[in-house]
């Protein structure tokens, strides 16, 4: 029981010392951090439609970084999330404009190609680190470049809307192609079943099955798990497939729900945002929920501080940057547990 | 820059040198003397004390007692500055150099003179100046890469001297060299020292000590057992070396009757070298002799990979290698933690995933009592949920052998005893012979001789990279393999 408490506290602590760090950051640049955090909690939860956009990005980037708990897993820098995102969603991007988008099974094609897609992209980078042994860090980023570029090559070129080619994107899908929302205001339903599944999946993978654990065993000793007779580069090949397949849905949902169709610059960059989730939760698929949420209400929030305060909203990524930076600085000092401790010892 | 060889003295003197390890005594009051201008060698097996007392001199280490003298003034001790600032330099066993650097660059870089702005080409005359008073023909502005292991040795022992180097340590610095580069290095060293440096070499290669030594310090137990002046007969200084009271065998040695044999076979594949053993018994247990850097390791390990030697371990009356099939082998590498274990992984972990047909769904109340009866059964000490890198050294030896499963039919180990404590050791070895006769073949290396001659039933002495020599535990006595491993006498001990 009391190693857990003391994670709780610890991650506890870290919290408070990040709010102060980044209190202390607006105070020092004349504003009122009271007033800030009020506006970035009304910008998030405020009216319904900024409550359904809050939910909708916490789903996304839940499941761009459970992505990313996957390959961390196995000791992987999956930096080619951003292109899985891509790839799947120009997965559903195929589906919506094909026949079988003008009808009510399109959704769930959207999701099956879109997470093939991904999959596909992501086991490319793991066959490069694999057989010809490329990094996957530049393996992955070299797969970002090449899904960005392909994207605006569809974009513009063979799914341009009619007479227009502009980056401003491809012609809306047709209303059954899309992943429809719940209500008056759309509330994001689907999304959020597809992060609770995957989430409740992952969870039950790592703490009931054989893959699960040898999968952590190749992240933790790639040379030990061969003693073991677990060969390393299987098990990455399956992480980098099923990392793909997740990141293809996050890429589904950005298409079919947030925008209803194809834009170049589509993975809103959430897939990097993914990684940071991934690790500042320490690959805790819990955690990783409540961090997307905090990094969700920056980012929708973010858009009242101008509205409200006059601030420019790159004020959102300085917070979020320095909310990062702070944490990862408590984690590697370890202050977070010398504190914990001490106040355990009193106690 | 240049300094003159003409006023180098350096008389260094060691008195009563005393440190321990909890228990272990590495030096206990070593007292000798290296003049100035000599080459003086400390010899002793694995373990005698000899890097022990060159990290004191070094600085690295503090004895517990003793003083430290250079040219009769008193040095204090364990102070890496207080013995940079005398001029005491280590020559390591590989170069540490940059490759990438050319030869001026990796002086610059090296350099304890903290110039801010190097004059390249002063520099640049200060190495050839260098490399043509000790016979080095390179040049300067090539890359370090580019160089053999010998000349970039050569280049460190000039990188120590151009930082202030008076007393040059080598600690066993010739494992890689060809016998050229080794007579390269070794006709600078005699130079340095006719030119007044005082030269320390550590090894356990007798021959190397008795080319170049004018005196040499035997250690064993961290003792100073004698102090010679060069030459002598190198029977002589095995003996001292090993303990030649200690030549007769103390072994408890297991008498083994077997009905079948096996055959093994093993091909160097640096030196297109095969070797065959007809007549090792089934159910043996296999010992590796060698000397630290020898092939024993590699040898056990490539039981398992194949990478060093391709081995086949076959059975005189079906002809069947049992190495084709791999589930059947299992390793225990000797840094358990590195390449035998998963430090983040609970113990609890380790259990389920050596569990053979776990290929689903993990039932973690049976692994659970599975592994508390191995806990219990190997005297594992500790939480089953704590990772194992909180384990000590016998605990997860301990769990190495208990993660054995029970379908292995080669079970190869390099250093199984390594870092454990007596009776970690002793366990280790009565679970091994207890066990032996369930396991085609058992094999393990070893730097301790009284391991080997113990437990060995069939022995295989590595010199360097070769075999030197092989028998069963009768065959060979304790003396053949010192003997066999310090590379003497083969052809005596060869059947």
């Amino acid at each position: 029981m009391k190693p857990e408490i003391k994670s709780i506290l610890a991650n506890l602590i870290s919290l408070i010392i990040v709010f102060l760090v980044i209190s202390i950051f607006l105070i020092l640049i004349g504003s009122s951090p009271f007033e800030v955090y009020l506006a970035f909690l009304d910008g998030a939860f405020g009216n319904t439609d900024r409550f359904t956009r809050t939910l909708l990005t916490t789903a996304i980037l839940s499941i761009s970084a459970f992505a990313l708990v996957v390959t961390f897993t196995g000791g992987l820098w999956n930096i080619g999330i951003e292109g899985q995102l891509v790839a799947g969603s120009i997965g559903a991007t195929v589906i919506a404009r094909s026949f079988i988008g003008e009808t009510v099974a399109a959704p769930v094609f959207e999701i099956l190609l879109g997470s093939l897609f991904g999959s596909l992209i992501a086991v490319f980078c793991g066959i490069l680190k694999v057989r010809t042994k490329v990094h996957e860090i530049f393996g992955g980023l070299g797969l970002d470049f090449v899904a960005a570029g392909v994207i605006v090559y569809l974009v513009i070129g063979p799914w341009k809307r009619e007479g227009i080619a502009s980056t401003s994107g491809t012609d809306i899908f047709p209303d059954t192609a899309w992943i429809q929302g719940f209500g008056e205001y759309g509330l994001p339903i689907w999304p959020i079943i597809f992060a609770l599944i995957i989430g409740a999946s992952l969870l039950f993978c790592f703490k009931r099955t054989a893959f699960g654990l040898r999968l952590k065993a190749v992240g933790s000793n790639p040379e030990s798990s061969q003693r073991f007779g677990i060969e390393p580069s299987r098990y990455l090949l399956y992480a980098f497939a099923l990392a793909g397949a997740i990141g293809g849905i996050a890429g589904v949902v950005q298409a079919t729900v947030v925008y209803h169709k194809l834009v170049p610059f589509i993975s809103g960059g959430y897939g990097f945002l993914g990684i940071l989730i991934a690790l500042i939760s320490s690959r805790n698929v819990i955690l990783v929920v409540l961090v997307s949420t905090v990094f969700a209400c920056l980012l929708i929030g973010g858009t009242q501080l101008q509205l409200k305060l006059g601030m420019h909203s790159s004020l959102s990524g300085i917070i979020q940057g320095l909310l990062v930076l702070t944490w990862i600085l408590i984690k590697a000092s370890k202050l977070d547990l010398k504190l914990a401790n001490k106040i355990l010892a009193r106690s | 820059m240049w300094e003159s060889p003409f006023f180098l003295t350096m008389k260094i003197q060691f008195e009563n040198i005393t440190k321990t390890f909890g228990n272990l005594v590495a030096n206990d009051s070593v007292s000798f003397v290296i003049e100035s201008g000599s080459i003086h060698a400390v010899i002793g097996e694995n373990g005698a004390g000899k890097s022990t007392l060159v990290k004191i001199l070094a600085g690295l280490i503090k004895p517990d007692s003793g003083k430290l003298y250079a040219n009769d003034q008193l040095i204090e001790l364990g102070s890496v500055r207080e013995s940079q600032g005398i001029g005491i330099g280590i020559l390591g066993q590989d170069p540490w150099d940059f490759a990438n650097l050319t030869i001026i660059e990796s002086f610059i870089v090296g350099s304890s003179k903290n110039h801010r702005f190097m004059d390249y080409q002063k520099l640049r005359i200060t190495i050839r100046e260098y490399c043509k008073n000790y016979g080095l023909e390179i040049d300067v502005d090539t890359q370090v890469k580019n160089l053999s292991v010998g000349e970039r040795q050569q280049i460190e022992l000039f990188r120590l001297l151009f930082n202030g180097a008076k007393v040059i340590i080598l600690d066993e610095p010739t494992s890689a060299f060809s016998l050229d580069q080794k007579n390269m290095v070794f006709d600078t060293l005699k130079r340095l020292a006719e030119d007044g440096y005082s030269i320390l070499l550590v090894s356990h290669k007798i021959d190397e000590v008795l080319q170049i030594c004018g005196r040499v310090t035997v250690m064993r137990s961290g003792q100073v057992v004698d102090i010679l002046d060069l030459p002598t007969s190198s029977e002589k200084l095995i003996g001292l070396m090993f303990g030649s009271e200690n030549t007769t065998d103390s072994r408890v040695n297991p008498t083994l009757q077997a009905d079948r044999f096996l055959k093994i076979q093993s091909f160097a594949n640096e030196s297109d070298r095969l070797d065959e053993f007809k007549d090792v018994p089934e159910g043996c247990i296999l010992g590796i002799a060698g000397l630290q850097g020898s092939g024993s390791d590699g040898f056990v390990k490539s039981i398992f990979d194949g990478d060093a030697y391709k081995i086949s371990i076959t059975s005189i009356s079906d002809n069947n290698n049992f190495l084709d099939d791999r589930k059947s082998i299992t390793y225990l590498p000797s840094d358990r933690l590195e390449k035998g274990l998963f430090s983040d992984l609970s113990v609890l972990e380790h259990f389920a995933l050596s569990q053979p047909n776990s290929n689903s769904l993990i039932d973690w109340g049976k692994v659970e009592k599975d592994a508390f009866s191995l806990m219990t059964e190997f005297d594992i000490k500790g939480q089953i949920d704590s990772k194992v890198s909180h384990l000590s050294g016998g605990n997860q030896q301990r769990l190495m052998l208990a993660l054995i499963d029970e379908s292995t039919q080669i079970l190869s180990m390099a250093q199984p005893t390594r870092g454990l404590d007596v009776l970690s050791a002793q366990f280790v070895w009565d679970k091994l012979t207890e066990t032996k006769k369930d396991r085609v073949l058992t094999v393990f290396s070893s730097h301790d001789i009284d391991e080997i001659c113990m437990y060995s039933d069939y022995i295989i002495c590595f010199h360097g990279d070769d075999i030197a020599g092989y028998g069963t535990n009768a065959e060979l006595s304790r003396l053949d393999i010192m003997n066999l491993i310090s590379g003497r006498f083969k052809d005596e001990a060869r059947n």
